[in-house]
């Protein structure tokens, strides 16, 4: 190692979220030390860093849910020169989980946030990389980071969950009266629901030649009955870079 | 009037400030502002299948996520009138235990273990402690890894499902999870050392403990709920007990206990504070080996009461994996009829005292929700800790006092993701 580089530096920062993805980020044990030991980590308040203000990428876990976190972000793409949108709230506002669109924008009464709201980054700023996922899966988290430590450009899976339910020898749940999401839904979560006999329910957004319309028309062929909120899913968890 | 302003508190779950307002040298008032955005779940819940509510309530929060989905199974299974054989529920404990030890490690080694050792987070204590940190890593791999081969995944797990689980976990899994359990163990007494012997700041304030009780064993996932005023009460009753107050300055709600108007603390403390007698021997040695006396009155025990708990936890963890080893479930899921009905469930998360209220209709859907988290029970009693603490703190002339009310804070490990859902329709 005689090569002197100055070391990456990444600031993670979260807006409105469960922080299941930073506590994903934390699982990876096995390489924790050794990843924040190759990286100059500027900021993160979970784990209590903030050195200084300059950074090259920034890591971005949640929804915008207020003003304040608006103008948070805006601050954070400034000051970055890669912004990765981490987890379903940063790259879908977190819309899987509400699949009620109805509640889009509830005109409530509400200490500091105004208007109920939640929206992806990229509705606000530019994103760079997309992490997909609620939450998103540790394996891809590694992959980021060694493609951010390489300089490579990071891409997501484009396959669906199905290439890799398949893979991993589970019977289809379709067959079995089941209304699984797999097939339009993107991989890279190596079909952690299906394996373990529950249905895909769409956490990771729309794969990207995903067909709605060809998976309703298999779960009427089926008689699966339909869940609501397939229907509303092109409109709101789409592919990411859109 | 002046102000002490604790700005977006490092190394807990979530985004909290704490405001101080002082008159001269006296303070007036502590006040605990969440600032996560509303997220509004109870709101979301709404009109759901009963089928979906146990995955968007996981989503409560990322570090308790096993808790809130094992509550809201219980919640509409106490709903819909079902009964889950014994083995089925030594799994979902199982579930649940390695969640809180996940959660209990990341809270006294990542966040809590630093300050005390005056550094500011742990890759500052990387050059003298690193064997230390590798051993905390390592425990709370081990805490994830029992969860994901019972859940199906350890962040939002996924096999508890109402009427028991999507898929059962085979001989050889078991078996592993019991190797796993007992490395876990054998770490667990080398490794808590480190916690045990700190030395807390000398603060006390007694106030109401809250906690699950059973009278039979450590609190998990059944049971009354007692204060430590002496009354005791089944949880469909709990909202003549306990009542919430809004707060302009906050997203989440407070609460107060109904009928004495007061503050109250729920977690690690409480349930130790209460149930005591019902920690395992390891655990029980434990605080005598480091002098540790119940009940104890300062908030900052809160830690040493987890460090005992995740020795009980592992405890526990061996016995379930060895009787399930013996007796396995024979099916995955029991027969039920879904109807209408009204159903709580009142569970100890690791933060505390966690209450899901469902009211469902004949088809199934949701058509009112309650959740009360540990954090949001707690906020009250916060602000009263930190009032008194910092009172005392000027009076000696402290020169780290932000510091130092942070470090109070942290103490109760609060999860402000979880607190924070707020909402009033108007």
């Amino acid at each position: 190692m005689s090569v002197k580089k100055d070391k990456l530096k990444i600031g993670i920062f979260s807006l409105s979220s469960c922080e299941g993805c930073l506590v994903q980020m934390l699982n990876l044990e096995d390489y924790l030390l050794e990843i924040f030991e190759n990286l100059s980590l500027v900021e993160c308040r979970i784990l209590g860093v903030k050195n200084g203000d300059e950074i090259d990428v920034a890591i971005v876990e949640g929804a915008v849910m207020s003003d304040d976190e608006e103008k948070r972000l805006a601050k954070i793409r400034q000051k970055s020169k890669i912004l990765v949108a981490f987890g379903d709230c940063a790259c879908h506002g977190g819309k899987f989980i509400v699949k009620d669109f109805d509640v889009e924008e509830i005109d409530t009464k509400l200490p500091r946030t105004g208007k109920f709201r939640a929206y992806p980054l990229d509705k606000y700023v530019k994103v760079d990389y997309y992490v997909f996922g609620c939450p998103v899966d540790k394996g891809e988290v590694l992959d980021l980071f060694k493609d951010l430590l390489l300089g490579r450009i990071h891409v997501s899976k484009s396959y669906n969950v199905c290439a890799e339910c398949i893979l991993r020898e589970n019977a289809c749940l379709l067959d079995l009266g089941i209304p699984c999401l797999g097939p339009i839904t993107r991989g890279g979560c190596k079909a952690a629901c299906p394996s373990v006999g529950r249905e895909c329910i769409g956490c990771r957004g729309l794969a990207e030649d995903a067909n709605i319309e060809s998976l309703i028309s298999i779960m009427k062929e089926k008689g699966i009955e339909i869940p609501e909120y397939l229907y509303n899913l092109q409109k709101y968890a789409r592919g990411g870079s859109t | 009037m002046s102000k002490i302003f604790l700005e977006h508190i490092t190394k807990i779950e979530g985004h909290l400030n704490f405001t101080v307002i002082m008159k001269g040298d006296q303070v007036v008032k502590a006040k605990a502002e969440a600032l996560e955005g509303t997220r509004l779940l109870e709101r979301l819940l709404l009109g759901k299948n009963y089928q979906e509510i146990p995955d968007i309530a996981s989503r409560m929060c990322g570090v308790c996520q096993a808790i809130h989905r094992i509550t809201a199974v219980q919640a509409i299974e106490n709903a819909f009138g079902i009964d889950l054989p014994e083995e089925m529920e030594k799994l979902r404990k199982l579930v649940v235990i390695g969640g809180h030890l996940q959660s209990h490690i990341l809270h006294l080694f990542i966040f809590v273990l630093p300050n005390f050792l005056n550094r500011r987070n742990i890759f500052e204590m990387l050059p003298q402690h690193r064997k230390l940190i590798s051993n905390a890593l390592r425990l709370k791999k081990l805490a994830n890894n029992i969860t994901e081969s019972i859940g199906g995944r350890a962040v939002h797990p996924v096999t508890p499902i109402v009427g028991g689980f999507s898929k059962l976990p085979s001989r050889r899994t078991l078996e592993i999870t019991l190797k796993m359990s007992k490395e876990f163990k054998k770490l667990a007494e080398e490794t808590l050392d480190s916690i045990l012997s700190l030395e807390m700041p000398k603060f006390e304030r007694k106030t109401n403990y809250v906690s699950l009780y059973s009278g039979e064993e450590f609190p998990l996932l059944k049971g009354s709920v007692k204060i430590s005023n002496g009354e005791l009460f089944k949880p469909s009753e709990y909202e003549e007990y306990i009542e919430y107050v809004t707060e302009e300055y906050s997203t989440a709600r407070h609460y107060l206990l109904k009928k004495e108007k007061l503050e109250y603390m729920v977690g690690a403390l409480s349930r130790v504070n209460i149930n005591y007698d019902f920690l395992s021997d390891t655990a029980k040695a434990a605080a005598k080996t480091y002098g540790l006396k119940y009940p104890s009155y300062s908030p900052f025990e809160n830690n040493k009461a987890q460090a005992l708990e995740i020795l009980h936890f592992a405890d526990e963890m061996i016995l379930l994996v060895e009787d399930l080893l013996y007796k396995q479930p024979k099916y995955k899921k029991v027969d039920f009829k879904v109807k209408a009905g009204e159903g709580v469930s009142i569970t100890e998360a690791p933060r505390g005292l966690l209450i899901h209220h469902y009211k469902i209709n004949e088809h199934g859907k949701v058509e009112e929700a309650n959740i009360i988290t540990p954090t949001a029970q707690n906020y009250k009693n916060m602000e009263a800790d930190v009032a008194t603490y910092a009172t005392r703190l000027i009076l000696e002339g402290s020169e780290n006092i932000e510091f130092e009310l942070e470090k109070l804070v942290r103490a109760y490990d609060p999860c402000v993701s979880c607190s924070a859902r707020f909402f009033r329709e108007h």
